[in-house]
């Protein structure tokens, strides 16, 4: 007791696991959100914290609440997609242009020397769309779990094997520092029944790769930028979300936009089964017909007339007329 | 007479992607629409993706092109794999932290043609500061979803209504003492509840002061 006066308490709260897995995050439903459906609690950005003092949860929380002081912002989607989010967010932030998918305002313009300027941080693989090239159309299921999202070495092995069992072609991006404190070792079964109709590589170029001709699903993490992508393709996607907005992302793609289909927890078995129903069947039809739909919808965005290409010059010009104090 | 007078009146937007290389893929492609529409992009990325990108892209691949410059500032964290995505929390920290001082520095020497407006990720407050402190109009882009960023703008709300964070029902209290405490903390905590136990207390919480 005589040493009391030494202690200073620096945190108190509780904590323990049991709030992840006894349904509290799955049966919360949040409802009134402007322009939202009703969502899971588990389907919003970093939840599965317990501790007030997240760093990471707040970190995006008051991004999120400081960028409401921002003069205007540019959401990279696109009306049709998301009118109802979009009216809902012009409640909230007081100038709202939505101006995706950028690839296809892009592919409109004179390029010149802008082509040159590329965008990956690892070099990419192009060897892998000659591989594509000798397929079969809409043969393929492309994989990549994007540049951030890591896994467990027991996770890499679920996904080989369902890759393996369920018999259908793939181009998989295992970058390098994809599995957690460790390179990535897939078993031996494996390379031995995947070697004529597997090519796994450490980078790609994404979307050369999603608009080739045989690519005809896409096993994803759902991030943004590998959906709208996917979208611009019309391919559809099994959907594996991980962390910040991708269980939204994944939520939107399988109900909203029906181009997609949701991994379970249990990453075993479901991939083998998923990939089947995806690469075909009647499940594999209609998310097919949406992606196309999709597709023409983006494209019809981003003419010149198109709501993007509006929204863009409303959002330079805005740019331009900003000179006002903040 | 000739182009250079003329320069000086071009808008000149500063892009300033969040340092993912989604974000940054995302960022690069409305500069380029940007400087399509006839303005004066200055690109900034941290050293650590610049040296990536040369590495990925060859040396030549960030000399940029009239009117479309490329610039760095440090984010200020230790040296990393070059080939692996930097980890994300350090990096937010990094973010939040380190970044405003050589952002203001970087700004005050863009100068020619002057700055008409920041382009900020949306998820980088500290360039809101940066706007603010030296008077410069900003906007944001959001690189993902509506339906993905209006998740994150509900954060708030759902910690107000009492959603987040979730609740458990053990005590964890950290203390900063002397390890001869321990009993004492104890103590302290089963009042506040039965279920404490001394696992729970990180090693670095007895650090000897």
């Amino acid at each position: 007791m005589i040493v009391q006066h030494d202690l200073t308490l620096t945190r108190c709260v509780f904590t323990d696991e049991s709030y992840l897995t006894n349904g509290y995050l799955e049966n919360t439903i949040i409802e009134g959100i402007p322009g939202m459906k009703p969502l899971q609690l588990k389907d919003f950005p970093y939840t599965r914290r317990i501790d007030p003092d997240d760093f990471a949860f707040n970190f995006v929380m008051q991004a999120a609440e400081t960028s409401v002081k921002a003069h205007a912002i540019a959401i990279h989607t696109f009306d049709a997609l998301e009118q109802d989010v979009l009216d809902g967010l012009s409640t909230i932030f007081p100038r709202v242009y939505s101006i995706g998918p950028l690839q296809l305002l892009l592919n409109q313009i004179q390029q010149d020397g802008l082509s040159s300027i590329g965008y990956n941080l690892w070099k990419e693989d192009s060897e892998c769309l000659q591989w594509l090239d000798t397929k079969e159309p809409k043969s393929v299921v492309y994989v990549n779990f994007g540049s951030i999202a890591v896994m467990t070495a027991e996770q890499l092995v679920e996904f080989a094997m369902g890759l393996a069992n369920s018999e259908i072609s793939f181009l998989w991006i295992i970058r390098p520092d994809l599995v957690t404190g460790e390179s990535a070792i897939l078993p031996a079964e494996f390379q031995v029944e995947t070697q004529n109709r597997g090519f796994v590589t450490s980078w790609c170029p994404q979307e050369e790769v999603l608009n080739h001709p045989s690519v005809g699903g896409f096993l994803t993490h759902t991030g943004w930028n590998s959906i709208i992508e996917s979208l611009c393709a019309g391919v559809p996607v099994i959907c594996w979300p991980l962390f910040a907005d991708q269980p939204i992302n994944c939520s939107y793609a399988c109900i909203e936009w029906g181009v997609g289909m949701e991994i379970d927890n249990h990453v075993k078995r479901e991939v083998e089964k998923l990939i089947r129903n995806l690469m075909g069947g009647e499940e594999c039809k209609k998310m097919r017909e949406k992606a196309k739909h999709w597709k023409k919808v983006a494209e019809e965005a981003t003419v010149p007339n198109g709501s993007s290409s509006i929204n863009l010059d409303r959002f330079i010009n805005e740019m331009l007329q900003s000179n006002i104090t903040l | 007479m000739g182009s250079k007078p003329e320069a000086n009146y071009m808008p000149h937007m500063v892009l300033i992607p969040y340092p993912f290389q989604s974000h940054i893929k995302t960022m690069l492609k409305l500069a380029k629409l940007l400087h399509s529409k006839g303005i004066h992009i200055t690109f900034v990325n941290t050293e650590f993706n610049h040296q990536r990108f040369l590495k990925s892209r060859g040396p030549d691949a960030l000399d940029g092109l009239p009117h479309f410059r490329f610039e760095t500032i440090p984010d200020g964290l230790p040296p990393s794999h070059i080939d692996a995505s930097q980890e994300t929390i350090p990096l937010a920290m990094a973010v939040e932290n380190n970044m405003l001082a050589p952002l203001k520095v970087l700004l005050a020497k863009l100068d020619s043609p002057p700055i008409t407006c920041l382009v900020s990720d949306v998820f980088m407050r500290f360039t809101i500061t940066a706007a603010e402190e030296l008077g410069i109009p900003i906007v944001m882009l959001v690189t993902m979803s509506a339906c993905g960023y209006m998740g994150f703008k509900q954060l708030h709300d759902l910690q107000e209504k009492g959603f987040l964070p979730l609740k458990g029902t053990n005590l964890v209290v950290e203390v900063t003492g002397h390890v001869a405490d321990l009993v004492l903390i104890l103590g302290l905590g089963k009042l506040r509840s039965g279920q404490l136990c001394a696992q729970n207390f990180s090693r670095k919480s007895f650090a000897r002061s």
